[in-house]
Protein backbone atom coordinates (compact mmCIF):
# COMPACT_ATOMS: atom_id res chain seq x y z
CA UNK A 1 0.00 0.00 0.00
CA UNK A 2 1.39 3.71 -0.81
CA UNK A 3 1.91 6.10 1.92
CA UNK A 4 1.92 9.64 1.20
CA UNK A 5 3.55 11.54 4.24
CA UNK A 6 5.42 14.69 4.27
CA UNK A 7 8.39 13.93 6.44
CA UNK A 8 10.92 15.84 8.45
CA UNK A 9 14.00 15.13 10.26
CA UNK A 10 15.12 16.49 13.31
CA UNK A 11 18.35 17.84 12.57
CA UNK A 12 20.22 15.10 14.39
CA UNK A 13 19.28 12.54 11.46
CA UNK A 14 21.69 12.88 8.64
CA UNK A 15 20.51 13.62 5.01
CA UNK A 16 23.25 14.22 2.27
CA UNK A 17 23.67 17.44 1.59
CA UNK A 18 22.03 19.01 4.23
CA UNK A 19 22.90 20.41 8.05
CA UNK A 20 22.80 17.84 10.40
CA UNK A 21 24.02 20.47 13.98
CA UNK A 22 21.93 18.20 16.73
CA UNK A 23 20.67 21.30 17.98
CA UNK A 24 24.39 22.84 18.66
CA UNK A 25 26.09 25.28 17.53
CA UNK A 26 29.59 23.12 17.82
CA UNK A 27 27.98 21.22 14.49
CA UNK A 28 26.75 24.63 13.10
CA UNK A 29 27.21 23.75 9.30
CA UNK A 30 27.92 20.57 9.46
CA UNK A 31 26.95 19.27 6.13
CA UNK A 32 25.62 15.32 6.18
CA UNK A 33 28.12 13.17 4.16
CA UNK A 34 26.35 10.34 3.45
CA UNK A 35 22.08 9.94 4.51
CA UNK A 36 20.81 8.28 7.92
CA UNK A 37 19.46 4.46 7.36
CA UNK A 38 16.00 6.13 7.80
CA UNK A 39 16.19 8.75 4.97
CA UNK A 40 17.57 5.64 2.68
CA UNK A 41 14.66 3.89 3.90
CA UNK A 42 12.09 6.16 3.34
CA UNK A 43 13.71 6.69 0.07
CA UNK A 44 13.07 3.27 -0.85
CA UNK A 45 9.74 3.51 0.07
CA UNK A 46 9.15 6.34 -1.96
CA UNK A 47 8.87 8.93 0.50
CA UNK A 48 10.84 12.22 0.18
CA UNK A 49 12.21 14.26 3.28
CA UNK A 50 10.25 17.55 2.94
CA UNK A 51 12.38 19.60 5.77
CA UNK A 52 14.67 19.46 8.64
CA UNK A 53 13.56 20.81 11.80
CA UNK A 54 15.98 21.85 14.60
CA UNK A 55 16.36 20.07 18.03
CA UNK A 56 17.00 20.52 21.72
CA UNK A 57 20.87 20.17 21.62
CA UNK A 58 22.51 16.60 21.86
CA UNK A 59 19.07 16.08 22.84
CA UNK A 60 19.82 17.06 26.39
CA UNK A 61 17.06 17.30 29.58
CA UNK A 62 16.57 21.05 29.51
CA UNK A 63 16.84 22.63 32.86
CA UNK A 64 18.97 25.26 33.34
CA UNK A 65 15.57 27.81 32.04
CA UNK A 66 13.33 28.23 34.48
CA UNK A 67 11.58 29.91 31.60
CA UNK A 68 7.99 28.63 30.74
CA UNK A 69 8.99 25.48 28.10
CA UNK A 70 8.92 26.71 24.55
CA UNK A 71 7.46 24.59 22.07
CA UNK A 72 9.47 21.67 20.16
CA UNK A 73 9.90 22.33 16.98
CA UNK A 74 8.99 19.34 15.64
CA UNK A 75 5.14 19.71 17.47
CA UNK A 76 5.22 22.94 16.25
CA UNK A 77 5.93 21.80 12.57
CA UNK A 78 3.28 19.46 12.76
CA UNK A 79 0.81 21.72 14.34
CA UNK A 80 1.55 24.42 11.89
CA UNK A 81 0.96 21.60 8.89
CA UNK A 82 -1.95 20.38 10.54
CA UNK A 83 -3.20 24.15 10.16
CA UNK A 84 -2.86 24.96 6.46
CA UNK A 85 -3.94 23.17 3.58
CA UNK A 86 -5.67 19.48 3.72
CA UNK A 87 -3.15 17.03 2.72
CA UNK A 88 -1.05 14.15 3.30
CA UNK A 89 -0.20 13.81 7.26
CA UNK A 90 2.92 14.93 8.77
CA UNK A 91 5.61 12.97 10.44
CA UNK A 92 9.11 14.10 12.10
CA UNK A 93 11.71 11.45 12.92
CA UNK A 94 13.10 11.86 16.10
CA UNK A 95 15.16 11.08 19.35
CA UNK A 96 12.93 12.08 22.18
CA UNK A 97 15.33 10.73 24.85
CA UNK A 98 13.57 12.25 27.88
CA UNK A 99 10.21 12.31 26.46
CA UNK A 100 9.57 16.30 26.02
CA UNK A 101 8.19 15.55 22.38
CA UNK A 102 6.07 13.02 23.41
CA UNK A 103 4.80 14.93 25.75
CA UNK A 104 4.40 18.02 24.29
CA UNK A 105 2.83 15.82 21.22
CA UNK A 106 -0.24 14.59 23.88
CA UNK A 107 -0.34 18.08 24.49
CA UNK A 108 -0.97 19.74 20.98
CA UNK A 109 -3.07 16.32 20.08
CA UNK A 110 -0.63 14.81 18.19
CA UNK A 111 0.84 10.95 18.56
CA UNK A 112 4.16 9.69 19.08
CA UNK A 113 5.25 5.71 18.29
CA UNK A 114 8.59 4.77 20.10
CA UNK A 115 9.86 1.45 18.29
CA UNK A 116 11.36 -1.08 20.09
CA UNK A 117 15.41 -0.50 20.84
CA UNK A 118 16.95 -2.10 18.01
CA UNK A 119 14.63 -2.34 15.81
CA UNK A 120 15.28 0.99 13.60
CA UNK A 121 18.83 1.99 12.83
CA UNK A 122 20.44 4.60 13.82
CA UNK A 123 23.38 5.00 11.56
CA UNK A 124 23.50 8.22 10.72
CA UNK A 125 21.59 9.86 13.83
CA UNK A 126 24.34 11.92 15.56
CA UNK A 127 24.48 9.83 18.79
CA UNK A 128 23.52 10.92 22.44
CA UNK A 129 23.10 8.35 24.43
CA UNK A 130 23.69 5.33 22.67
CA UNK A 131 22.03 2.57 24.67
CA UNK A 132 18.77 4.13 24.93
CA UNK A 133 18.82 6.65 21.54
CA UNK A 134 16.04 5.52 19.16
CA UNK A 135 14.11 7.18 16.17
CA UNK A 136 10.70 7.91 17.17
CA UNK A 137 7.87 8.94 14.57
CA UNK A 138 6.06 12.48 15.57
CA UNK A 139 2.62 12.32 13.74
CA UNK A 140 -1.11 13.40 13.44
CA UNK A 141 -2.11 10.39 11.89
CA UNK A 142 -0.58 7.42 13.83
CA UNK A 143 -1.86 4.82 11.79
CA UNK A 144 0.07 6.27 9.13
CA UNK A 145 3.26 6.16 12.06
CA UNK A 146 2.73 2.60 12.02
CA UNK A 147 2.60 1.77 8.31
CA UNK A 148 6.38 4.13 8.05
CA UNK A 149 7.50 2.23 10.94
CA UNK A 150 7.22 -0.96 8.67
CA UNK A 151 9.10 0.65 5.96
CA UNK A 152 11.89 2.07 8.52
CA UNK A 153 12.45 -0.77 10.82
CA UNK A 154 15.13 -4.09 10.29
CA UNK A 155 18.64 -5.01 11.04
CA UNK A 156 20.95 -2.76 9.48
CA UNK A 157 24.60 -3.92 10.17
CA UNK A 158 25.89 -0.60 10.20
CA UNK A 159 24.34 -0.24 14.08
CA UNK A 160 25.82 -2.53 16.35
CA UNK A 161 22.79 -2.93 18.61
CA UNK A 162 19.83 -4.24 16.45
CA UNK A 163 18.20 -7.54 16.80
CA UNK A 164 18.33 -10.21 13.72
CA UNK A 165 14.81 -9.53 12.02
CA UNK A 166 14.82 -7.88 8.87
CA UNK A 167 11.33 -6.74 8.48
CA UNK A 168 8.39 -6.55 11.14
CA UNK A 169 4.81 -7.02 10.82
CA UNK A 170 2.49 -5.25 13.48
CA UNK A 171 -0.69 -6.91 11.68
CA UNK A 172 -1.72 -3.94 9.99
CA UNK A 173 -3.62 -4.73 7.27
CA UNK A 174 -4.40 -7.91 8.97
CA UNK A 175 -7.51 -9.47 11.21
CA UNK A 176 -4.47 -10.57 13.92
CA UNK A 177 -6.83 -8.47 16.59
CA UNK A 178 -9.38 -10.70 15.96
CA UNK A 179 -9.58 -13.98 17.30
CA UNK A 180 -8.85 -17.07 15.25
CA UNK A 181 -12.21 -17.67 14.20
CA UNK A 182 -12.73 -13.72 13.10
CA UNK A 183 -15.47 -12.91 15.26
CA UNK A 184 -14.74 -11.61 18.62
CA UNK A 185 -11.57 -10.22 20.26
CA UNK A 186 -9.05 -10.85 22.44
CA UNK A 187 -9.18 -8.65 25.03
CA UNK A 188 -5.74 -6.53 25.78
CA UNK A 189 -4.86 -6.73 29.41
CA UNK A 190 -3.85 -3.68 30.66
CA UNK A 191 -1.83 -2.66 33.18
CA UNK A 192 -2.46 0.78 35.08
CA UNK A 193 -0.20 1.31 37.71
CA UNK A 194 -1.02 2.39 40.52
CA UNK A 195 1.61 4.31 42.49
CA UNK A 196 2.02 6.26 39.26
CA UNK A 197 -1.61 7.40 38.58
CA UNK A 198 -2.07 8.12 42.02
CA UNK A 199 0.07 11.13 41.34
CA UNK A 200 -2.27 12.24 38.49
CA UNK A 201 -4.73 14.80 39.83
CA UNK A 202 -7.51 13.37 37.62
CA UNK A 203 -7.21 10.37 35.90
CA UNK A 204 -10.78 9.39 35.22
CA UNK A 205 -10.77 10.57 31.31
CA UNK A 206 -7.92 8.09 30.65
CA UNK A 207 -9.15 5.31 32.42
CA UNK A 208 -12.60 5.82 30.84
CA UNK A 209 -11.00 4.98 27.36
CA UNK A 210 -10.82 1.40 28.40
CA UNK A 211 -13.62 0.75 30.84
CA UNK A 212 -15.95 1.95 28.85
CA UNK A 213 -14.89 -1.26 26.69
CA UNK A 214 -14.47 -3.85 28.69
CA UNK A 215 -14.70 -6.67 26.40
CA UNK A 216 -11.67 -5.47 24.39
CA UNK A 217 -9.76 -4.17 27.46
CA UNK A 218 -8.95 -6.30 30.72
CA UNK A 219 -7.88 -3.35 33.48
CA UNK A 220 -5.13 -5.63 35.54
CA UNK A 221 -4.03 -3.80 38.98
CA UNK A 222 -0.32 -4.02 39.30
CA UNK A 223 2.76 -1.31 40.96
CA UNK A 224 5.61 0.00 38.67
CA UNK A 225 8.48 -1.22 40.67
CA UNK A 226 11.18 1.53 40.86
CA UNK A 227 9.67 4.43 40.07
CA UNK A 228 10.86 6.93 42.09
CA UNK A 229 14.13 5.93 41.09
CA UNK A 230 13.19 6.43 37.52
CA UNK A 231 14.83 10.00 36.75
CA UNK A 232 17.79 9.27 38.55
CA UNK A 233 18.56 6.52 36.72
CA UNK A 234 17.66 7.78 33.16
CA UNK A 235 19.98 11.35 34.03
CA UNK A 236 22.80 9.08 35.40
CA UNK A 237 22.98 6.85 32.44
CA UNK A 238 22.24 9.33 29.90
CA UNK A 239 24.40 12.01 31.09
CA UNK A 240 27.36 9.66 30.99
CA UNK A 241 26.92 8.58 27.69
CA UNK A 242 26.32 11.78 25.89
CA UNK A 243 29.95 13.03 27.56
CA UNK A 244 31.62 10.48 26.01
CA UNK A 245 29.50 11.02 23.06
CA UNK A 246 29.97 14.79 22.62
CA UNK A 247 33.75 14.29 23.47
CA UNK A 248 34.50 14.18 19.65
CA UNK A 249 33.72 17.90 18.96
CA UNK A 250 37.22 19.32 19.17
CA UNK A 251 37.13 21.94 16.77
CA UNK A 252 39.50 19.64 14.54
CA UNK A 253 37.30 17.34 12.61
CA UNK A 254 34.21 18.57 12.03
CA UNK A 255 32.05 21.70 13.10
CA UNK A 256 32.59 24.60 14.88
CA UNK A 257 36.62 26.05 15.27
CA UNK A 258 37.07 28.83 17.96
CA UNK A 259 38.86 31.74 16.25
CA UNK A 260 40.74 32.34 19.53
CA UNK A 261 43.63 30.06 19.88
CA UNK A 262 47.10 29.96 19.66
CA UNK A 263 47.69 26.63 21.08
CA UNK A 264 45.95 23.08 20.02
CA UNK A 265 45.00 23.30 23.82
CA UNK A 266 43.17 26.68 23.45
CA UNK A 267 41.67 25.32 20.24
CA UNK A 268 39.89 22.54 22.07
CA UNK A 269 38.74 24.53 25.51
CA UNK A 270 37.45 27.54 23.25
CA UNK A 271 35.69 25.74 20.75
CA UNK A 272 33.98 23.70 23.08
CA UNK A 273 32.92 26.59 25.71
CA UNK A 274 31.85 28.91 23.12
CA UNK A 275 29.41 26.48 21.06
CA UNK A 276 28.17 24.19 23.93
CA UNK A 277 24.95 25.30 25.37
CA UNK A 278 23.95 25.30 29.01
CA UNK A 279 22.42 22.67 29.04
CA UNK A 280 24.73 20.68 27.18
CA UNK A 281 27.89 21.77 29.55
CA UNK A 282 25.90 20.55 32.65
CA UNK A 283 24.88 17.43 30.86
CA UNK A 284 28.42 16.55 29.75
CA UNK A 285 29.82 17.99 33.42
CA UNK A 286 27.15 15.80 35.40
CA UNK A 287 28.81 12.78 33.13
CA UNK A 288 32.73 13.45 34.13
CA UNK A 289 30.95 13.36 37.36
CA UNK A 290 29.25 9.80 37.67
CA UNK A 291 32.04 7.95 36.00
CA UNK A 292 35.20 9.40 37.83
CA UNK A 293 36.66 7.25 40.45
CA UNK A 294 34.68 8.11 43.25
CA UNK A 295 31.26 8.10 41.87
CA UNK A 296 31.44 5.53 39.46
CA UNK A 297 30.52 2.55 41.84
CA UNK A 298 27.79 4.53 43.68
CA UNK A 299 26.54 6.43 40.92
CA UNK A 300 27.20 5.08 37.27
CA UNK A 301 27.73 1.19 37.91
CA UNK A 302 24.64 1.78 40.95
CA UNK A 303 22.30 3.08 37.92
CA UNK A 304 23.39 0.50 35.78
CA UNK A 305 22.03 -1.96 37.96
CA UNK A 306 18.98 -0.32 39.38
CA UNK A 307 18.06 -1.06 35.09
CA UNK A 308 18.58 -4.08 35.52
CA UNK A 309 16.02 -4.47 38.40
CA UNK A 310 13.48 -1.71 36.43
CA UNK A 311 13.80 -3.85 33.04
CA UNK A 312 13.67 -7.11 35.06
CA UNK A 313 10.30 -6.16 37.34
CA UNK A 314 8.28 -5.06 34.53
CA UNK A 315 6.50 -8.24 34.17
CA UNK A 316 4.60 -8.57 30.43
CA UNK A 317 3.31 -12.20 31.64
CA UNK A 318 0.31 -10.41 33.95
CA UNK A 319 -0.17 -7.98 31.02
CA UNK A 320 0.19 -7.07 27.88
CA UNK A 321 0.35 -3.54 27.52
CA UNK A 322 1.11 -0.84 30.21
CA UNK A 323 -0.68 2.46 30.65
CA UNK A 324 1.40 5.18 32.02
CA UNK A 325 0.56 9.34 31.80
CA UNK A 326 2.20 11.66 29.48
CA UNK A 327 2.25 14.35 32.69
CA UNK A 328 2.49 14.85 35.62
CA UNK A 329 3.86 17.97 36.82
CA UNK A 330 4.66 20.11 33.89
CA UNK A 331 8.35 19.97 35.72
CA UNK A 332 10.90 18.73 33.07
CA UNK A 333 13.40 16.30 34.99
CA UNK A 334 10.26 14.84 36.88
CA UNK A 335 8.73 14.03 33.77
CA UNK A 336 11.22 12.32 32.57
CA UNK A 337 10.57 9.52 34.83
CA UNK A 338 7.44 8.99 32.82
CA UNK A 339 9.01 8.35 29.54
CA UNK A 340 12.17 6.49 31.07
CA UNK A 341 10.71 3.31 31.02
CA UNK A 342 10.93 3.10 27.38
CA UNK A 343 14.68 4.12 27.22
CA UNK A 344 15.75 2.21 30.12
CA UNK A 345 13.83 -0.99 29.18
CA UNK A 346 14.40 -0.67 25.46
CA UNK A 347 10.14 -0.65 25.15
CA UNK A 348 7.95 0.30 22.60
CA UNK A 349 5.30 2.53 23.16
CA UNK A 350 2.38 5.06 21.28
CA UNK A 351 1.65 8.32 23.14
CA UNK A 352 -1.95 9.30 22.84
CA UNK A 353 -3.79 12.74 23.47
CA UNK A 354 -6.90 10.66 23.94
CA UNK A 355 -7.98 11.47 27.88
CA UNK A 356 -5.95 14.37 28.25
CA UNK A 357 -2.63 12.46 27.45
CA UNK A 358 -1.79 8.67 27.75
CA UNK A 359 0.93 6.60 26.57
CA UNK A 360 0.89 2.68 26.30
CA UNK A 361 4.04 0.68 26.61
CA UNK A 362 4.46 -2.76 25.13
CA UNK A 363 6.90 -5.73 25.41
CA UNK A 364 9.95 -5.72 23.19
CA UNK A 365 9.10 -6.48 19.13
CA UNK A 366 4.87 -6.41 20.48
CA UNK A 367 3.93 -3.02 18.37
CA UNK A 368 1.63 -5.25 17.15
CA UNK A 369 -0.36 -5.23 20.51
CA UNK A 370 0.07 -1.20 20.65
CA UNK A 371 -1.57 -1.47 16.85
CA UNK A 372 -4.19 -3.07 17.96
CA UNK A 373 -5.16 -0.75 21.04
CA UNK A 374 -5.36 2.06 18.76
CA UNK A 375 -7.55 0.13 16.27
CA UNK A 376 -9.89 -0.26 18.89
CA UNK A 377 -9.69 3.02 19.99
CA UNK A 378 -9.46 5.09 16.87
CA UNK A 379 -12.92 3.75 16.54
CA UNK B 1 37.35 16.12 43.38
CA UNK B 2 34.11 17.58 43.67
CA UNK B 3 34.60 21.21 42.20
CA UNK B 4 32.59 21.72 38.96
CA UNK B 5 35.16 23.66 37.23
CA UNK B 6 37.99 20.79 37.76
CA UNK B 7 35.35 18.30 36.09
CA UNK B 8 34.65 21.19 33.63
CA UNK B 9 38.44 21.30 32.98
CA UNK B 10 38.14 17.21 32.12
CA UNK B 11 35.78 17.62 29.72
CA UNK B 12 37.99 20.77 27.94
CA UNK B 13 35.37 23.32 29.24
CA UNK B 14 36.13 26.92 30.60
CA UNK B 15 33.11 28.01 32.33
CA UNK B 16 31.91 31.65 33.09
CA UNK B 17 31.29 32.75 36.99
CA UNK B 18 28.01 32.84 36.01
CA UNK B 19 27.86 29.75 34.51
CA UNK B 20 29.95 27.89 37.06
CA UNK B 21 26.80 29.51 39.70
CA UNK B 22 24.14 27.99 37.80
CA UNK B 23 26.22 24.91 36.99
CA UNK B 24 26.93 24.11 40.60
CA UNK B 25 23.15 24.61 41.39
CA UNK B 26 21.70 22.24 39.23
CA UNK B 27 23.98 20.12 40.16
CA UNK B 28 23.74 20.02 43.64
CA UNK B 29 19.64 19.51 42.85
CA UNK B 30 20.53 16.03 40.95
CA UNK B 31 22.85 14.70 43.25
CA UNK B 32 20.37 15.59 46.33
CA UNK B 33 18.22 12.85 43.86
CA UNK B 34 21.06 10.86 43.05
CA UNK B 35 21.23 9.74 47.08
CA UNK B 36 18.04 8.03 46.76
CA UNK B 37 19.88 5.31 44.63
CA UNK B 38 21.98 3.96 47.56
CA UNK B 39 18.74 2.50 49.38
CA UNK B 40 18.70 -0.35 46.68
CA UNK B 41 20.25 -3.38 47.69
CA UNK B 42 22.37 -4.32 44.39
CA UNK B 43 25.06 -6.31 45.77
CA UNK B 44 24.27 -9.39 43.92
CA UNK B 45 23.16 -8.04 41.08
CA UNK B 46 25.39 -7.89 37.63
CA UNK B 47 25.12 -4.29 35.58
CA UNK B 48 22.76 -3.51 32.70
CA UNK B 49 24.64 -2.60 29.81
CA UNK B 50 22.31 -3.24 27.02
CA UNK B 51 18.73 -3.96 26.79
CA UNK B 52 19.24 -6.18 23.82
CA UNK B 53 18.77 -10.22 24.56
CA UNK B 54 20.60 -11.10 21.51
CA UNK B 55 24.27 -11.04 21.59
CA UNK B 56 26.15 -8.77 19.32
CA UNK B 57 28.51 -10.50 17.18
CA UNK B 58 30.97 -9.40 14.64
CA UNK B 59 31.21 -8.50 11.57
CA UNK B 60 32.72 -10.35 8.36
CA UNK B 61 36.28 -9.02 8.23
CA UNK B 62 36.21 -7.45 4.43
CA UNK B 63 37.12 -3.76 4.46
CA UNK B 64 34.53 -1.21 3.08
CA UNK B 65 34.42 2.10 2.39
CA UNK B 66 31.91 4.55 3.82
CA UNK B 67 33.47 7.75 3.18
CA UNK B 68 36.33 9.08 0.69
CA UNK B 69 39.24 11.28 2.53
CA UNK B 70 37.45 14.63 0.26
CA UNK B 71 33.97 13.52 1.96
CA UNK B 72 35.52 13.47 5.31
CA UNK B 73 38.18 16.42 5.04
CA UNK B 74 34.86 18.44 3.80
CA UNK B 75 33.31 18.46 7.67
CA UNK B 76 36.59 20.04 9.00
CA UNK B 77 36.58 23.00 9.89
CA UNK B 78 40.08 23.93 7.96
CA UNK B 79 41.85 21.33 6.21
CA UNK B 80 45.42 21.84 4.37
CA UNK B 81 46.98 19.39 1.70
CA UNK B 82 44.26 17.00 2.30
CA UNK B 83 44.95 16.66 6.68
CA UNK B 84 42.61 18.36 9.31
CA UNK B 85 44.74 21.45 9.67
CA UNK B 86 45.57 22.36 13.34
CA UNK B 87 47.99 24.78 15.64
CA UNK B 88 51.06 23.68 15.94
CA UNK B 89 51.66 21.06 18.59
CA UNK B 90 55.75 21.35 18.85
CA UNK B 91 57.77 23.83 19.70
Amino acid sequence: MELKLKLYLQESIMQKGHEANAGSTILKGFISPFDAAVVERSSAASIDIAGRVSVDEFSVLTITDDQPEEITPAVERVVADLSGEAGPATAVLCNDLFGKVRRQAAAHNLYYLQPSYGTVSRYGLIPSASSMDQIGILTSNLTDAFMLLTKLAGKDERDGAMYPETAYDYGINSDSHKDKDGTGHTPIRLAFPSNVWAKKADSSACTALFTEQPDRFDIVSCELKYFELFRQVLYILSCAEICNNTNRYDGIKFGYRSPNYKSIGDLYVNSRSEALGLDAKLTIIMGAKVLAQENYTPLYEQAMKIRRLIKEAVNFSDYDVIALPTSLSGEPYEESALHALTALAGLPSITLPEGGGIQLIANSKREDLLYRAWEVLKV
Amino acid sequence: MSNITEYAAIERLALTDSETDLISAKANYLEEGFAALASVDTSALAPLVTVLAVESVLREDVSTKMLSREDLLATAPEQYDGYFQVPKTLE
